[in-house]
C-alpha cells in the first residue's frame, strides 16, 4: 500500500476527534521540547555545581526546574529523562510490534490447532508477573541498556499478538476473504491485500497503548535502581531521587512526577480515543 | 452429569498449569546459569582454593542438569536453597518471614479495589454520559496512568509530611493507621481498572436485548441490576483478577520500598541489587506459583459461573 | 373503545438529519389486531419501543402516545413500569438474545409475577408453569429450571410469549416475532398467538416486514415508509385496493411470482456439475464424554446434477445442511466422502487443490452483500480483482473497459466506481458482488440466501438480474433459500432437504402443485398466504427438527410426520422415482398431498 493510500485508509478507520487531537498535540510538544530543549540551555545533564544544590525553580542561570542534590540542572536532566522515555518507547514498541503482529497474524491466519497451541502459550505467558522476569534478567546479565528495551518489548508483545490474532481470525472468517479465496486470490495476496489493510486501525490503536506501557516499565525499573544508571537519567530515577529530597525540596519530586504522569495519561487518552473511533459502540441504529 | 462442562474445563486448565509452572522453573534456572560471571565474582580476589570451596559448597561445580535436578528435588520439598547474601539463612526462611505482611497488604488492596471499583463502575455505567460519569471515568483514567511510585510519594508528601495525618513510614508507628497509605496507594490503580472494566461490561449488558426485555417487563432499574446485570457484568472482572494479582505484586515492590515495609517486595529488590541469585530466583518462583494458582482458581470459578460453559 | 392512541409521534436521533419516525398517528382499539408493515429502517420497531419508553437514550421523542388517558411520552419510569407487562407487553424478534443467558427460565418469569404482585408464595411458580404450559412448551415443569441455551429457538420464543402474557396485558406488541425462526416453527408460533388472543381478547400490534403474515393475522394494516405512514386501512381493503404505488409493489413482491424468467432448455451436453455421494461432517468436543470429539454429520451421502442454464433451488430449514452442501461443492469445507465433478472432471475436495480454471467456474454470492466486499477496497478495484488473476494479459485500459461494461450489465451507475462498500446500499452492494462473481464468466453461480437480507422491490431487482444473466450466458445457478416464495419464482428444479438428506427432488412447478413428501407439503403449507380472505391453516407439523446428534432411526422425519407408520421408525426410505419426481418416503405412492386449491 502506498503511503497516501495508507493514510486515507487510516482516516477511514480512525477518523479524528478532539481528545485525539489535543493529547497528540501535547505529546508532540513535549517530545519536541525534549529533543531541542537541552540545546538552548547553558547546562548539560552532567555539570554539577556544588554551590547551587537543591535550588528552587528560577529564571536565574536558567534553572527553570531548579537543581538536584548535586547541583545539576533539573530542566536539562528532566528533558534528558523524557528523551530516554522516548527512546524506550520507540525501541520497545518496535520490538513488540514486530513480534506481536507476526505472531498474531500467523496464529490467526493459520487457525485450528496451530492457533490453539500458539494462543495457549500467550495465555500462559500472560498470566505471569513478567516484570519479575525482566528484573531477574537484569540481575543475571547486569544493567544493560539495550537489554532493558528488548525485555520490555518482549513483555509487551503479548497484547499486540492477542489483538492482531483476534482481528485476523475474525477477518479470515469474513465473507470477503472467502470471496477472495473463491476467486483464486493467492494466500499471500489475501494476507497482504485483504487482511493487512483492515488490521491497520487496531495496530495503530494498540501501538498508542503499548507506548505508555513501555515507558511505565522502564521508569518503574529505574525507580528501583535497576534500570538506567547514573549519571544517565530517566524519569523513573528522577522520581526516585525526588523522593529522597521531597521534604526539603518537593519540586525535585513533583516536576518529573507530573511530567511522567501527564505523558502516560495523554498516551492512554489518545489510545482510548482512537479505539472509540475505530469501534464506536454507540452507533445510532 | 449436570456440570460436566465445568469439570472438563477445570481439568484441562489444571493439566496445563502444571507444565507451565515446570517450564517457568526451568527457564528461570537456566537464565541464572547462563548469566556471565558468578555471584561471587565481584568479591575481592580470593584465593583459588577458597573459591573452589565456595563453589563446592553451593554445588556450582556440578554439571548443569545435575544442579537442576538437585534444585528441583529440593524445591518439591519446599527447600529453595541457601541465600548467597544472608549467610545462615535459607531462602525459604527469608520468604516465609517476609511473606505474611506482603500478602496482608495485597489482600487488603484487592478487597478495597473490588468494593470501590465495582461501586464506581456501576454508578458510572448507570449515569452514563452525565457529568458524574465523565468525572469518574476521568479519575479512573488518571488512576490507571499515574504510576504507583509517583502517587505514593505524593501521598506521603501531602498526608504525612504536610498535613501530618498519617505516619510517613512503616517503622514510624505501630498503629493500624500505618496500613492506610500503603494499601490505598496499592489499591488505586486496581480500583481504576476494576471501575473501567465494570463500567464497560455494565454498559454492554445494560444495552443488551435481555435487559430491554426486562425493562419491557416493568422491572425497576435496581431489580434489573441486581437480578439481570450484575452477574454477567462481573464475569469479565473475574478473568481480570489473575492479572490483577500480578499487578498488585508488582506494585507491592514499589510500595514496600517507599514506605520501608519489611515485606517480600523489599526483600526482592534488595536481593536484586545485591545479586543474591538464589533469593531472587526463589522469590520469582514463589510469585509465579502464586499467580498461576490464582489464575487457575479464577478459571475454574469462571467455568462454574457461566451456565453456557457449565452445562456444555 | 380506544386503547392506545398515537398522535404526531416523531423520533429523531441527535446526529441524524432525518427523523426515524415522522409525525406518525394511529390508534388501536380494545381487542383490535393491527399490522405495522414496512421495510427495514422504516421506523416500525422504533415506534414499538417508543410506546413502552424503551428507546435508546439518544433518541428524542415528541408528539403524544396515550394509553387510557395516561400520556406515555415523557412519562416517568415509575408510571411506565406500571404499564409495561401489566397493560402493554412486548415480544421481541430474536428469542436467542432476548432472554438472559445467565438465569434460569423460571427465575426470569417469576420476576414478572413478583414485580406486578400478581401472586404470592407457591402461587408464583404455579402461575409461571401454567403459562408456560399454555404456550405449548413441552414439559414446562422441567423447562422452568432450564437455561435459555438449553432450549431451541421455537421453545425460547414460546417462553418469551409466556413472559409477555403473564401480566395479562390488554395490548401485545410483537416485533417480528417469527423472523429469526424456521418456517415450520413460524407457523406454529403464529397459530399460538392467534389462539391465545382468541382466548384472552388481548389486542395485538404485529410488526413485520412481511405483508403475507399480516394478511392472516391482522384486521387492520398500517404501511410505513421512511418513518411516515404511507397507507392505513382494513387489511381487506389494502390488499384489494392499495392506493400507493409502493404498497402495490410490496404486494406484488409477496404474491405468487411469475415463474423463472429464463426458460430452461435441456441440452444433450452432460451436466455442468455432478455431485455424487457427497458427505460433509464436522467434529466438535464430545458432549457425552470427558475426552475426544464427536462427529456431526451435516450432509448425508447425496447426489445431484446441475445442467447448463438450469437453476436448482435447495430449500430447507436452518441446519438442514443446505449451506454445508454448497460450501463443500465450492471446496470451502472439505467433503468427507463422495465426489464433485465439473464438466466430467473430478474436483479436489479442497479449494487449494483446484486450479484457476476450476475456481473461476464456480462462484458464490453471499447473503450479506456488504460483508462480502473488502471494506478497504474501492468498488472498481473489487470488480477488477478477478480479472487480474484470471486474465492477467489484459491491459489496464482493457480491464477498465470490462469493468465498466460489467457495471452496466448489473445496472449500476459508474459514479459508484470510486466508492467504498460502506457507502453503498444493500441492493447496490449485492449488484457489485454479483458483478465481481460474473466478470470471470463462471459456469455455475451459487447464491446462498443471496436476497434474504433485501426486501421487496430491491429483492425483485436482484432476482430479475440473475434471471437475465442466466438467459444471456446459459449460466447454471444453485439457489439456496429458506423462502419458498422466492424459490418458486426463480428455480427450474427444487431439492428439499431435511436433516442432511434430500427428501424430494422435483420440477419446480410440480413441487408446488403436487408435492410427494410430507415434509415438502408441510413447508408449502407454512408459507403465509398473502390473502386476507384465506384463514391460515393449522400448523402442518409439530415440534422442531431434533439436533443432528440425535438423528432419528428410520425416516429422519418420522417423529414429526403425521403420516408416519410403524415401518417409518425402523426402515430408512430410499429415493424412488414417481412421475418424474425423486422422493424418499415409504408412503409417497399412496398419499395424495396436493394442496387444496386456495380460495380467494
Ligand atoms: S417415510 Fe414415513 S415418516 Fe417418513 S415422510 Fe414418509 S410417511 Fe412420513
Amino acid at each position: 500500500m502506498s503511503m497516501p493510500a495508507m493514510f486515507s485508509e487510516l482516516r477511514r478507520q480512525l477518523g479524528g476527534s478532539r481528545v485525539v487531537v489535543v493529547t497528540a498535540g501535547f505529546l508532540v510538544l513535549v517530545f519536541v521540547a525534549a529533543i531541542v530543549g537541552p540545546m538552548f540551555s547553558p547546562h548539560t545533564y552532567l555539570d554539577s555545581n556544588l554551590d547551587a544544590r537543591l535550588i528552587q525553580p528560577t529564571r536565574d542561570a536558567m534553572h527553570f526546574f531548579g537543581t538536584d542534590d548535586l547541583g545539576r540542572d533539573l530542566f536539562v536532566r528532566t528533558l534528558m529523562g523524557v528523551r530516554i522515555s522516548l527512546v524506550v518507547a520507540v525501541i520497545a514498541t518496535f520490538v513488540s510490534l514486530l513480534i506481536g503482529v507476526a505472531y498474531g497474524a500467523i496464529a490467526g491466519y493459520a487457525g485450528g490447532k496451530v492457533d490453539a497451541v500458539m494462543m495457549r502459550l500467550v495465555d500462559t505467558l500472560y498470566a505471569l508477573p513478567f516484570i519479575f522476569f525482566v528484573i531477574l534478567l537484569m540481575v543475571y546479565f547486569g544493567q544493560n541498556f539495550l537489554l532493558i528495551f528488548v525485555a520490555i518489548g518482549a513483555v509487551n508483545w503479548l497484547d499486540m499478538a492477542r489483538i492482531v490474532r483476534g482481528q485476523t481470525l475474525a477477518l479470515r472468517e469474513r465473507e470477503f476473504v472467502e470471496s477472495a479465496r473463491l476467486i483464486g486470490v493467492s494466500p499471500a495476496r489475501i494476507v497482504f491485500r485483504h487482511i493487512t489493510p483492515n488490521l491497520l486501525g487496531v495496530v495503530v490503536v494498540y501501538v498508542t497503548l503499548t507506548v505508555p506501557q513501555a515507558i511505565l516499565i522502564e521508569s518503574f525499573m529505574s525507580f528501583l535502581g535497576l534500570g538506567i544508571q547514573e549519571p544517565q537519567t530517566s524519569l523513573g530515577s528522577l522520581v526516585n531521587n525526588g523522593v529522597r529530597h521531597m521534604e526539603s525540596a518537593p519540586w525535585v519530586l513533583l516536576i518529573p512526577a507530573t511530567l511522567l504522569a501527564s505523558i502516560l495519561l495523554c498516551f492512554n487518552f489518545l489510545g482510548d480515543g482512537l479505539r472509540d473511533q475505530l469501534d464506536p459502540k454507540e452507533k445510532p441504529e | 452429569m449436570q456440570q460436566r462442562g465445568a469439570l472438563r474445563f477445570a481439568l484441562t486448565r489444571l493439566l496445563s498449569a502444571i507444565p507451565t509452572l515446570f517450564l517457568i522453573i526451568v527457564l528461570a534456572f537456566m537464565m541464572m546459569h547462563a548469566a556471565p560471571g558468578g555471584p561471587f565474582d565481584e568479591e575481592r580476589a580470593m584465593p583459588p582454593e577458597t573459591a573452589a570451596n565456595i563453589e563446592r559448597a553451593y554445588h556450582l561445580d556440578e554439571p548443569l542438569p545435575q544442579q537442576f535436578m538437585r534444585y528441583f528435588g529440593a524445591l518439591l520439598q519446599g527447600d529453595l536453597g541457601p541465600s548467597y547474601r544472608y549467610p545462615g539463612y535459607s531462602v525459604a526462611e527469608l520468604i516465609s518471614a517476609a511473606m505474611l505482611l506482603s500478602l496482608q497488604l495485597g489482600a487488603l488492596a484487592m478487597l478495597c479495589a473490588l468494593i470501590v471499583g465495582i461501586a464506581v463502575g456501576v454508578l458510572a455505567a448507570l449515569r452514563r454520559n452525565t457529568p458524574i460519569d465523565r468525572l469518574l471515568t476521568g479519575l479512573a483514567m488518571m488512576g490507571i496512568s499515574i504510576p504507583i511510585f509517583v502517587i505514593a510519594p505524593i501521598f506521603v508528601l501531602v498526608f504525612a509530611v504536610n498535613l501530618g495525618w498519617l505516619p510517613a513510614s512503616w517503622s514510624g508507628s505501630d498503629s493500624g493507621s500505618r496500613y492506610l497509605l500503603p494499601v490505598i496507594a496499592l489499591a488505586l490503580p486496581q480500583i481504576a481498572y476494576v471501575a473501567r472494566l465494570t463500567r464497560g461490561s455494565m454498559i454492554e449488558i445494560m444495552s443488551s436485548d435481555f435487559v430491554r426485555t426486562a425493562r419491557a417487563q416493568g422491572l425497576g432499574t435496581f431489580t434489573i441490576v441486581r437480578l439481570h446485570a450484575l452477574r454477567p457484568a462481573m464475569l469479565p472482572l473475574l478473568s481480570y483478577l489473575g492479572p490483577a494479582v500480578a499487578a498488585v505484586l508488582t506494585g507491592s515492590v514499589v510500595v514496600e520500598q517507599i514506605f520501608g515495609i519489611p515485606g517480600l517486595g523489599q526483600l526482592f529488590v534488595r536481593g536484586a541489587l545485591n545479586r543474591d541469585y538464589t533469593l531472587v530466583l526463589g522469590i520469582v518462583i514463589f510469585y509465579a506459583t502464586l499467580v498461576i494458582v490464582f489464575n487457575l482458581i479464577v478459571d475454574i470459578l469462571y467455568g462454574f459461573l457461566d451456565p453456557r460453559i457449565r452445562n456444555r | 373503545m380506544t386503547l392506545l392512541s398515537i398522535r404526531d409521534l416523531t423520533i429523531r436521533y441527535e446526529r441524524s438529519p432525518r427523523p426515524v419516525v415522522d409525525t406518525l398517528s394511529f390508534s388501536i382499539a380494545k381487542g383490535d389486531s393491527v399490522g405495522l408493515v414496512g421495510a427495514s429502517g422504516s421506523g416500525k420497531t422504533q415506534t414499538a419501543l417508543a410506546i413502552l419508553g424503551l428507546l435508546h437514550g439518544k433518541a428524542r421523542t415528541t408528539g403524544s402516545i396515550r394509553y387510557a388517558q395516561q400520556e406515555l411520552v415523557g412519562a416517568s419510569e415509575r408510571v411506565l413500569n406500571n404499564i409495561r407487562a401489566r397493560r402493554i407487553a412486548m415480544v421481541f424478534q430474536d428469542p436467542g438474545t432476548a432472554l438472559n443467558p445467565y438465569l434460569r427460565i423460571g427465575t426470569q418469569l417469576r420476576q414478572v409475577v413478583l414485580q406486578h404482585r400478581l401472586a404470592t408464595g407457591a402461587e408464583v411458580n404455579q402461575r409461571v408453569i401454567r403459562m408456560l404450559a399454555k404456550t405449548g412448551l413441552p414439559d414446562p415443569q422441567r423447562q422452568f429450571n432450564a437455561y435459555p441455551h438449553q432450549l431451541s429457538g421455537g421453545m425460547r420464543q414460546r417462553v418469551m410469549i409466556a413472559s409477555a402474557l403473564l401480566g395479562e396485558p390488554e395490548l401485545l406488541i410483537a416485533d417480528e416475532p417469527t423472523t429469526a425462526i424456521d418456517a415450520t416453527v413460524q407457523a406454529q408460533i403464529l397459530a399460538l398467538l392467534r389462539e391465545l388472543r382468541q382466548e384472552t381478547g388481548t389486542a395485538l400490534l404485529l410488526i413485520t416486514h412481511d405483508l403475507a403474515i399480516v394478511a392472516g393475522n391482522c384486521a387492520r394494516t398500517l404501511v410505513l415508509h421512511d418513518g411516515r405512514l404511507l397507507e392505513e386501512g382494513s387489511t381487506q381493503t389494502i390488499f384489494a385496493r392499495p392506493v400507493q404505488e409502493r404498497t402495490r409493489s410490496m404486494l406484488a413482491a409477496v404474491r405468487e411470482g411469475h415463474g423463472p424468467a429464463a426458460e430452461f432448455c435441456a441440452s444433450d451436453r452432460g451436466p455442468t456439475l455432478q455431485v455424487r455421494d457427497l458427505t460433509v461432517s464436522y467434529t466438535e468436543p464430545a458432549s457425552d464424554r470427558f475426552w475426544g470429539r464427536s462427529e456431526r454429520v451435516a450432509v448425508q451421502p447425496l447426489s445431484v446434477g446441475i445442467r447448463r442454464g438450469e437453476t436448482v433451488a435447495i430449500v430447507g430449514e436452518s441446519g438442514c445442511g443446505k449451506t454445508s452442501l454448497a460450501r463443500a461443492i465450492l471446496g470451502l469445507v472439505p467433503a468427507r466422502g463422495g465426489s464433485v465433478r465439473l464438466f466430467g472432471r473430478d474436483l479436489s475436495p479442497q479449494l487449494r487443490g483446484r486450479n484457476n480454471t476450476e475456481r473461476r467456474n464456480l462462484q458464490l454470492v453471499f447473503q450479506n452483500p456488504v460483508a462480502s466486499l473488502n471494506p478497504a477496497l474501492r468498488i472498481k478495484t473489487a470488480i477488477a480483482e478477478p480479472l487480474k488473476i484470471h486474465e492477467p494479459e489484459l491491459t489496464a485500459a482493457e480491464r477498465a473497459e470490462r469493468v465498466a461494461r460489467m457495471l452496466e450489465r448489473v445496472n449500476l451507475d459508474d459514479e459508484l466506481l470510486e466508492r467504498l462498500p460502506h457507502e453503498l446500499s444493500g441492493g447496490q452492494a449485492q449488484r457489485v458482488a454479483i458483478a465481481r462473481a460474473l466478470i470471470v464468466r463462471p459456469a455455475l453461480l451459487i447464491c446462498d440466501e443471496a436476497v434474504a437480507s433485501l426486501d421487496g422491490p430491491v429483492r425483485q431487482g436482484i432476482l430479475d438480474l440473475l434471471a437475465e444473466e442466466q438467459r444471456r450466458s446459459a449460466l447454471s445457478i444453485i439457489f439456496i433459500s429458506h423462502d419458498l416464495n422466492i424459490v418458486r419464482q426463480i428455480s427450474h428444479r427444487v431439492l428439499v432437504m431435511y436433516m442432511g438428506r434430500i427428501v424430494e427432488t422435483s420440477v419446480s412447478r410440480t413441487l408446488f402443485s403436487k408435492p410427494l413428501h410430507p415434509y415438502s407439503r408441510a413447508l408449502i403449507d407454512c408459507v403465509p398466504v398473502p390473502d386476507p380472505g384465506v384463514m391460515p391453516p393449522a400448523p402442518p407439523v409439530t415440534g422442531e427438527a431434533p439436533s443432528v446428534f440425535a438423528r432419528p432411526d428410520g425416516c429422519v422425519f418420522h417423529p414429526r410426520c403425521r403420516y408416519a407408520v410403524e415401518r417409518c421408525k425402523t426402515e430408512m426410505p430410499h429415493e424412488e422415482c414417481i412421475g418424474g419426481t425423486l422422493v424418499a418416503c415409504h408412503r409417497a405412492a399412496e398419499l395424495d398431498l396436493s394442496p387444496a386449491r386456495r380460495v380467494s
